[in-house]
């Protein structure tokens, strides 16, 4: 099922273009969109939920076009980037009146609210103290809160876990991995690429406007064959390792990194997998640790935009 | 079918249909404003100054009960209408421009819901100073009359003239707070822009009229043509010579460029905060 088509999408803000004849296909599940800052990812999720119209091409999201649509809307959580909280009212309140908006009662309102601030891990007493006097970490908290709280098909996501301390990052992305598996089909945004690694495998890479690859990162990286791949080899015996790994025709280049570390580049990557065992065994070595820093979403970013 | 697959989730707690919620975001606004300090004190001054000097006259002055008496009210009442507006409808979308709240919003009702919940907030707290104390008078005024049934009846007129003045006064107050209000994020200024259209239109019409001899320049202020309708409604002869309609006229033409100003900046205009 797709959750988002985008065909040929394009948005000028003047003469700066937000997106650039973008196309992607987003999949049930979790997505990660990542890209730097000014790569057109608040530009695309602003499209998705309707709040600015695409100048050219053809986007739909859940099956229906997102301007101007309050049915698709009712459908979809949305957590912007910008802080968007009234500071005179408390986290609870402010969480009702949404539920409210959104058609629910003011008993199940106030009851989902309690439930969704338990879930992002604000107390109680906090949540009755009025948003002025929240932390950055407690606000996003409570942003967050009212995107999932009246149960969304599709939620969207626009750098969610900006601000929050490592405790509430840990549950942001609980809860996230928590509703996908529950059936909430999720986009998240960020320019924190290992923040969407804990997330997600399936990424859509964007940058100047353009959605440089999609799909499962190792299939991304499938893409990226042409460029050397790096293992970083943890062993008891990192000069005589080396010097083997130079015999094979699969290995590009060794760097002794030290006595106990080598790195090894490479062109097919299986093949390597599926050589050093052999080499492992037929050379006594010892193998403490064996990973590729390429399989690392910065890595595969980096590559792809020749930075 | 997996969940995955369903094009609608069930969605048992959405009960409410979407007047009620545009019930609740006016009952919430208005609720918001009432609690206000400003407001509440504007109210108070209002009352004070409009409603209490009547309300004495009435009890004391032993007067039957007269067509501009009322138009009287909504006279004397205006520089308070419009401070009110400009302190309860400055912030009314301003605030949410300000907070990023309107994406919130956009995103939970259809803009037209956003904006007759919006148009009620403004409307509810505009009427307390203006509809509510207009229609308190005439009832004042008919009990303590010698024969209040007859009083009631030989009056009604002067009553819907209250009602319908009032309205009309609340709508075009209404209208305009909340064009100005969705052109800033700065409620502030909203309010300056909403004091300075209604108050700096009558002095620029007085200041014309001192330099051209004609009536018509009148029409240059709102307010001028707010009373030419409330002389008419209260059957009270029209100080001017152009006639009634022309102000209708003027104030429709008001009324159409709020409406122009609201649906540009709320329907046509993307939301980039």
């Amino acid at each position: 099922m797709n959750i988002v088509t985008a065909d040929n999408l394009s948005k000028w803000y003047g003469e700066v273009i937000g997106l650039n004849q973008f196309n992607v296909v987003i999949e049930a599940g979790i997505t990660g969109l990542v890209g730097p800052n000014g790569a057109g990812k608040t530009t695309l999720l602003r499209i998705l939920t309707g709040l600015i119209h695409e100048d050219k091409g053809h986007v739909k999201v859940l099956g229906e076009p997102p301007w101007n649509n309050p049915l698709l809307n009712a459908r979809i959580g949305y957590c912007p980037e910008h802080e968007m909280l009234y500071p005179w009212m408390t986290g609870i309140d402010f969480l009702v009146s949404m539920m409210k908006m959104h058609g629910f009662q003011k008993n199940e309102s106030i009851k989902k609210a309690r439930e969704a601030l338990k879930i992002v891990g604000l107390n109680r007493e906090d949540s009755q103290r009025k948003i002025k006097g929240y932390s950055k970490g407690m606000r996003q908290k409570v942003k967050v809160a009212q995107a999932f709280i009246h149960n969304p098909e599709l939620l969207i996501l626009d750098e969610p876990l900006a601000g929050t301390d490592p405790m509430g990052r840990k549950t942001l992305i609980e809860l996230v991995k928590k509703m996908a598996a529950e059936g909430t089909h999720v986009i998240v945004s960020s320019h924190v690429l290992y923040e969407i690694e804990g997330l997600t495998d399936q990424v859509v890479l964007i940058d100047a406007g353009r959605a440089l690859a999609t799909g499962h990162i190792h299939e991304i990286r499938g893409l990226i064959d042409q460029h050397p791949h790096t293992v970083n080899i943890a062993t008891n015996d990192a000069r005589r390792l080396g010097k083997t790994l130079m015999e094979e025709e699969i290995v590009l280049t060794v760097t002794l990194m030290d006595e106990s570390h080598v790195a090894v580049k490479t062109h097919q990557p299986d093949s390597f997998y599926q050589r050093m065992p052999d080499i492992v065994v037929n050379g006594g070595y010892e193998v403490y640790e064996m990973f590729s820093p390429d399989d690392n979403l910065e890595a595969v970013f980096r590559y792809l935009v020749k930075k | 079918m997996g969940i995955d697959f369903q094009k609608y989730r069930l969605r048992k707690s959405m009960h409410t249909s979407l007047y009620q919620r545009v019930f609740i975001m006016t009952k919430n606004g208005a609720y918001q404003l009432f609690t206000s300090k400003w407001v509440l004190a504007l109210i108070v001054l209002t009352y004070l100054v409009g409603f209490v000097t009547k309300l004495l006259s009435i009890v004391f002055g032993n007067s039957s009960i007269e067509a501009d008496f009322f138009y009287d009210f909504y006279k004397d009442g205006q520089l308070w209408f419009v401070l009110m507006a400009a302190v309860a409808g400055s912030g009314i979308i301003a605030n949410d421009l300000k907070h990023h709240t309107i994406v919130l919003y956009f995103i939970r009702i259809p803009k037209k819901a956003y904006l007759a919940g919006k148009t009620g907030i403004v409307g509810s707290v505009l009427s307390v100073p203006i509809l509510l104390p207009g229609v308190l008078l005439f009832f004042v005024a008919v009990v303590s009359s010698t024969d209040p049934w007859n009083t009631l009846v030989n009056n009604l007129w002067i009553f819907g003239a209250i009602v319908i003045m009032g309205i009309f006064i609340i709508l075009l107050l209404s209208t305009i707070s909340l064009a100005i209000s969705s052109l800033t994020s700065d409620k502030r200024y909203a309010g300056a822009g909403i004091f300075v259209i209604f108050m700096f239109s009558d002095i620029i019409s007085e200041a014309l009229r001192s330099f051209i001899e004609n009536d018509r320049l009148a029409m240059v202020s709102v307010w001028n043509n707010v009373r030419v309708i409330g002389w008419r409604l209260f059957d009270m002869e029209i100080q001017y010579s152009f006639p009634w309609y022309e102000s209708i006229v003027v104030l429709v033409a008001v009324f159409i460029c709020s409406a122009v100003i609201l649906y540009w900046m709320l329907f046509k205009k993307e939301v980039w905060i």
